[in-house]
């Protein structure tokens, strides 16, 4: 600082001692009489004022009080102690000191052991006596505590300086939270994470070891990723003023209370910690809460800054949990930054938390112990059911949660989504539109351009409020502006109930075409409750807001519901406006949907065909809205399995689009999907994988990376790539499709799941499908029911895997259900039954029942011969499985006629096999185990040089598809040598 | 020398040379105080039960009890002494500040957890060290407004006391330090570290 600045700073200063004790009015008249001399001194001597105006509590308290931490390691020595030999053990480094003490790494003095452990050195002022009797008298517990999650206490006693000590297993690894944040952790990976600190925990409290003192830097990830808990029943050696775990009934005397804090760190604490209440289990599930809350948010739940233990005990009292989705909006830049999250996730990251994890979080951070997750175990089963994409045990209305069901197919999905207006711009409008319409009539006239007025001005207001800094792009600004209106709506216009409505109405349907289902459904009820409080059933706004909420339902998958709201509202809107008005024809579509949805194809058809019809005559054969209404009506067509004519109205329907809105509109990729999905379905994969690959960035970009219509482009690509055997692309896709699925609790995460099954099963990885088929099953079940269709497949997806591995009984079981299953729903000739056949086929072989096999698997070819045809892989799989039950019952066989005969049966159905597969592809795969089972044939029947010359060409394709070490492969070059 | 056990006549030998200009009895008193400081800090956190604070103000005025022992401390005496224990303090609180922050940024952090490594510390410990370079410029600006604070906020000392040994009244010392604070929050928000 020079001196001009230096004299100007005393000047300021003098005139902000003088006036410093005037009131703020006459200190102003002073600031403003010297400013008419000397503006640059006024200036400063009035932010001199600012700034003491500003001060608050800043410098209030003495360093003193804020710095404790700070200078412990000042005070206690500090001299090198590396060498120092403590109990059996040496002490070599200093990993670490802190408000407990010191923490060193150190070896065994006898060397009986390499392994490096941790001896921790508690500090003086310690009760050491005290802390000596605790250990001894918990010694024996914590030695048991043996889990891979947890650090081993190895010892302990009282060092010859007199100090406590510990000696614990040293874990090489970096606290959880720099773990995420270096990494970049996604919400589902620290979610992930958690599980097994989790599971720890709970395997700790089965041995009655409670932790007490869970917090980010007690639980280390390694760098193979691997958690690992420090600390485990230390606090309560250290003395936390409970005498017994769980059964501490009587208050301990208040000296304890304040010697309890001795362990505890209060930002991680429980609310009985605290405040001196009973240590259960419970306390390291609210831990493990707080834990999550840090781990998603970057922030703790409460602040918990009182440096007193009454203040704390105060402030704990006086708490309440701070809502997820509140905490991440308050988040700086710099916060979220530090957070570590992947790029994508970030700016999304208050709606991936509202829902199920804030539930979840709620439910573990409750005050009250007993109302918390029952164990440390349920909290973990909690956040796997998260990431399966399960229901929550911890969701509060599960009536209503497990009611729920989505759109069951891809295509009705499509419909959901695409009911709705054009963009946000077009949905706000879209209700100002409708105030001005009810303008016109007179009845309505003044209330609703009142209300137009006042929505118009509610919309500016909310658009001049958001904060340009937070906006990342359109769809998230979009986003932001619903949030922020939906709160706003609710505060601002509680004494317009008609704007209300009004608002939440049009909300309700912009919510729905981004994906937020469940608020798009709770804001179309608000606006009817609000509209039926005010106007009659018949009235046309009632019969607009039921339209809005049956569309809502359908969206959410409640169809009956739907169909309910939509055909109460019909004849009104009929009576209200034109049979071909725009709120007609949106409840007819919205109808045809529930329809189709609900497996009622020739209804649907017929809906969709009028609506068509409608909208052609109405808007022009080349609009918009006729390609919408032929993309609903092919997927109407689809349903009713008349593909070809689906297809060929989807194209037109994308060729339409792609004129009006431009090849990268979202409606016109939306389109494209479902036209590359019924590409697929007549057999033209190429056409379908390029169309569903044009598609999907700009779905992508559009509607964000994470939306369900994303996860199912994915899919079909996912399905392309496995029909063509390309398995490392569809695992990519279809992992990419579980983690868009998952948080959102959709019924899909077990297609996705079955289908990464399957990949694991082409490639021979049983034990992996098995798992992967287990969790699809229960997720399809949960969704779906038992004797749904996808639950039945995946059910026999899981025997498959079982036999596979061996567990013949349990693959049986399970097959033979699927197969049940598929008869009761498709009849006993249908398709679906083939592969559970084929399977409990081979099971049956395996146990060695040829015969059994064979009933099984002439069924097989039977209703493939009527459902595919001869020239088919499937029935030529059908055939080869008979050749194999043959070759088995000829070598059972009691007489050489009856051998003579099955060989012979066989080597028709084989080689009629290997033509089919020759002739569909000459370098098909599976060639080479086929034409080894020709060559086991063969042996059987003694044919030497059909054994030959089959096990040579069986050995050269297994040498290129599994390599020369391949088990099938060595046998095919032992027969052909042989 | 134990602890129980100070030499006090040479303490004050030792503020007599000082107050008398001698700079390397400044250096001698410093190391005497700072050392007496750290004793007393330890006895104090021992007996303290956690979450209670360090506290500065009884810290520095048991080194005062301790270090004159029966020696008649004139106001100037005390005037000289107290500067120099709040600046021991002063120093005490910012070099582990720093050196905190630098165990934080260090990277691969601490093998096993301890109490006093939580996060919150760094933030303190940042703050401090903000308002540490703050002060200095507050230094160069008006020295004595500078002490105030350090006196104060550092060795925690009320403004009577402060006002008594600068022979001013309670009233003025309370104007000075509101306007050291003013001046210290405006370095502050200019480095972007308002409080």
């Amino acid at each position: 600082m020079n001196g001009s600045s230096r004299a100007r700073f005393a000047a300021a200063g003098r005139h902000f001692e003088a006036w410093i004790e005037l009131g703020p009015a006459a200190r102003a008249a002073e600031v403003a009489a010297l400013a008419a001399t000397d503006p640059e001194l006024a200036a400063a001597v009035a932010a001199l004022f600012a700034a003491d105006d500003s001060a608050g509590d800043f410098l209030a308290a003495p360093a003193g009080v804020a710095a404790r931490e700070l200078v412990s390691d000042w005070v206690e020595t500090t001299e090198d102690r590396a060498g120092e030999v403590v109990g059996a053990y040496r002490l070599l480094a200093l990993l670490g000191r802190g408000g407990m003490g010191e923490v060193w790494e150190a070896e065994r003095v006898d060397g009986h052991f390499e392994q490096r452990v941790a001896v921790k050195l508690l500090k003086r002022g310690v009760d050491s006596d005290e802390v000596l009797r605790r250990f001894l008298q918990e010694r024996q517990i914590l030695a048991r505590l043996t889990h891979p999650g947890i650090a081993r206490l190895f010892d302990g006693g009282i060092g010859p300086d007199g100090r406590p000590y510990f000696v614990l297993e040293k874990v090489d690894g970096e606290t959880i939270l720099d773990y995420a944040r270096r990494n970049r952790l996604s919400i589902a990976e620290r979610v992930g994470l958690l599980v097994p600190v989790a599971q720890a925990v709970d395997a700790a409290h089965r041995q009655l070891v409670v932790h007490r003192d869970l917090k980010p830097s007690n639980i280390l990830v390694t760098a193979s990723g691997e958690v690992k808990l420090l600390d485990f029943g230390i606090a309560k050696l250290l003395g936390d003023g409970q005498s017994e775990d769980a059964d501490a009934s009587a208050s301990p005397a208040p000296e304890l209370t304040a010697l309890g804090l001795r362990a505890l760190t209060p930002a991680y604490a429980a609310p009985e910690q605290i405040l001196g209440e009973p240590v259960t289990t419970a306390t390291d599930v609210y831990a493990l809460g707080v834990v999550l809350h840090e781990l998603l948010t970057g922030r703790r739940p409460h602040p918990r800054a009182s440096t007193s233990a009454a203040a704390l005990a105060a402030e704990v009292t006086n708490e309440t949990l701070p809502r997820l989705t509140s905490v991440v909006r308050a988040l700086t830049a710099d916060e979220l930054a530090r957070l570590g999250l992947p790029a994508g996730e970030s700016p999304h990251l208050a709606r991936r938390l509202a829902g199920d994890l804030e539930t979840i979080l709620a439910r573990a951070l409750d005050r009250a112990p007993e109302r918390r997750y029952t164990s440390a175990g349920a909290l973990a089963d909690d956040l796997q059911r998260y990431l399966d994409g399960r229901p929550v045990e911890a969701r509060p209305d599960s009536r209503w949660y497990r009611a729920r069901k989505f759109a069951r197919r891809h295509r009705v999905a499509v419909v959901a989504a695409a009911l709705v207006a054009l963009s946000l711009i077009a949905g706000l409008s879209a209700a100002l539109w409708q105030a001005r319409r009810a303008a016109a009539n007179a009845a309505h006239a003044e209330a609703s351009s009142r209300r137009a007025e006042r929505v118009q001005g509610f919309l500016i207001r909310l658009f001049e409020g958001s904060d340009p800094d937070r906006a990342q792009g359109e769809t998230i600004t979009a986003r932001q502006l619903l949030d922020e209106g939906a709160a706003r709506i609710a505060s601002e216009l509680a004494e317009e109930p008609e704007v209300q409505a009004a608002l939440w109405d049009a909300v309700s349907q912009i919510e729905r075409r981004l994906g937020r289902n469940d608020v798009a459904l709770r804001l179309a009820r608000d606006a009817l409750a609000e509209r039926r409080k005010l106007l009659p059933d018949s009235d046309r706004e009632v019969a607009l807001a039921r339209l809005t909420l049956g569309e809502a339902l359908f969206a959410n998958g409640d169809l009956q519901a739907a169909q309910a709201e939509l055909a109460a509202a019909l004849p009104v809107l009929v009576a209200s406006f034109a049979e071909e008005s725009d709120e007609v024809l949106r409840a007819r579509s919205a109808i045809g949907g529930a329809e189709l949805q609900l497996g009622d194809n020739a209804a649907a058809l017929a809906s969709s065909d009028f609506v068509l019809a409608l909208t052609r005559r109405k808007s022009g054969a080349d609009s918009a809205e006729t390609a919408q209404a032929l993309l609903e009506h092919a997927m109407a067509l689809g349903a009713a399995d008349r593909y070809a004519e689906a297809e060929a109205a989807a194209a037109e329907s994308v060729r339409i689009f792609t004129l009006r809105l431009g090849a990268n509109h979202p409606r016109t990729a939306r389109a494209r999907m479902t036209w590359g999905e019924l590409l697929e379905y007549v057999g033209k994969r190429a056409e379908a994988e390029s169309e569903l690959e044009t598609a999907l960035p700009v779905v992508e970009r559009t509607m964000g990376e994470g939306h369900p219509e994303v996860g199912q482009i994915l899919l079909r690509l996912g399905f392309l790539d496995v029909s063509t055997r390309r398995y490392d692309e569809a695992e990519r896709r279809f992992t990419r499709a579980l983690a868009i699925f998952a948080p959102l609790d959709h019924y899909e995460t077990g297609t996705c799941l079955r289908m990464l099954g399957q990949v694991a099963f082409a490639r021979e990885d049983y034990r992996g499908a098995e798992a992967l088929y287990q969790r699809a099953v229960d997720r399809f079940r949960d969704k779906l029911g038992a004797d749904d269709q996808l639950t039945v497949t995946a059910v026999g997806n899981l025997g498959m895997a079982r036999v596979r591995l061996g567990d013949l009984a349990s693959g049986r079981e399970l097959l033979a259900r699927a197969i049940a299953g598929n008869e009761k729903l498709f009849g006993v000739e249908a398709d679906e039954l083939r592969v559970p056949l084929l399977y409990l086929g081979e099971a049956c072989r395996r146990a060695g029942d040829a015969a059994g096999a064979l009933v099984h698997h002439r069924r097989v070819l039977e209703i493939a011969l009527k459902t595919i045809g001869e020239a088919q892989l499937g029935t030529a799989n059908a055939r080869r499985e008979i050749a194999l039950d043959l070759l088995a019952a000829a070598a059972t066989a009691s007489g050489t006629t009856a051998r003579q005969a099955a060989l012979g049966e066989a080597r028709t159905m084989l080689d009629a096999a290997l033509a089919v597969v020759a002739a569909i592809d000459p370098e098909h795969p599976r060639l080479g185990e086929w034409r080894l089972d020709s060559a086991r044939l063969a042996r059987a029947a003694g044919d030497r040089d059909r054994r030959r010359r089959d096990a040579a060409d069986a050995a050269r394709r297994l040498t290129t598809a599994h390599g020369p070490g391949y088990p099938l492969t060595r046998e095919a070059r032992a027969l052909a040598a042989g | 020398m134990s602890e129980s056990e100070v030499d006090c006549a040479e303490i004050t030998a030792l503020l007599r040379a000082v107050e008398g200009g001698d700079r390397a009895a400044v250096g001698d008193l410093f190391e005497r105080v700072y050392s007496e400081l750290r004793k007393i800090a330890r006895r104090q956190l021992r007996a303290a039960p956690p979450l209670q604070t360090l506290n500065t103000t009884e810290l520095v005025h048991e080194a005062y009890v301790r270090l004159s022992g029966a020696a008649k401390w004139s106001t100037r005496d005390r005037f000289h002494f107290y500067a120099l224990t709040a600046q021991a303090m002063r120093r005490v609180l910012i070099d582990h500040a720093r050196k905190r922050t630098r165990q934080k940024r260090g990277g691969r952090g601490i093998a096993l957890s301890l109490a006093a490594l939580d996060v919150p510390v760094a933030e303190r410990a940042d703050e401090l060290i903000a308002l540490d370079g703050a002060l200095a410029r507050l230094e160069e600006t008006d020295a004595e407004l500078a002490r105030i604070v350090e006196w104060r906020f550092f060795a925690g000392m009320s403004t009577e006391e402060i006002a008594e040994l600068h022979g001013v009244s309670d009233r003025t010392i309370k104007r000075r330090w509101r306007l050291a604070r003013a001046f210290l929050l405006q370095e502050l928000a200019t480095q972007g570290l308002g409080a």
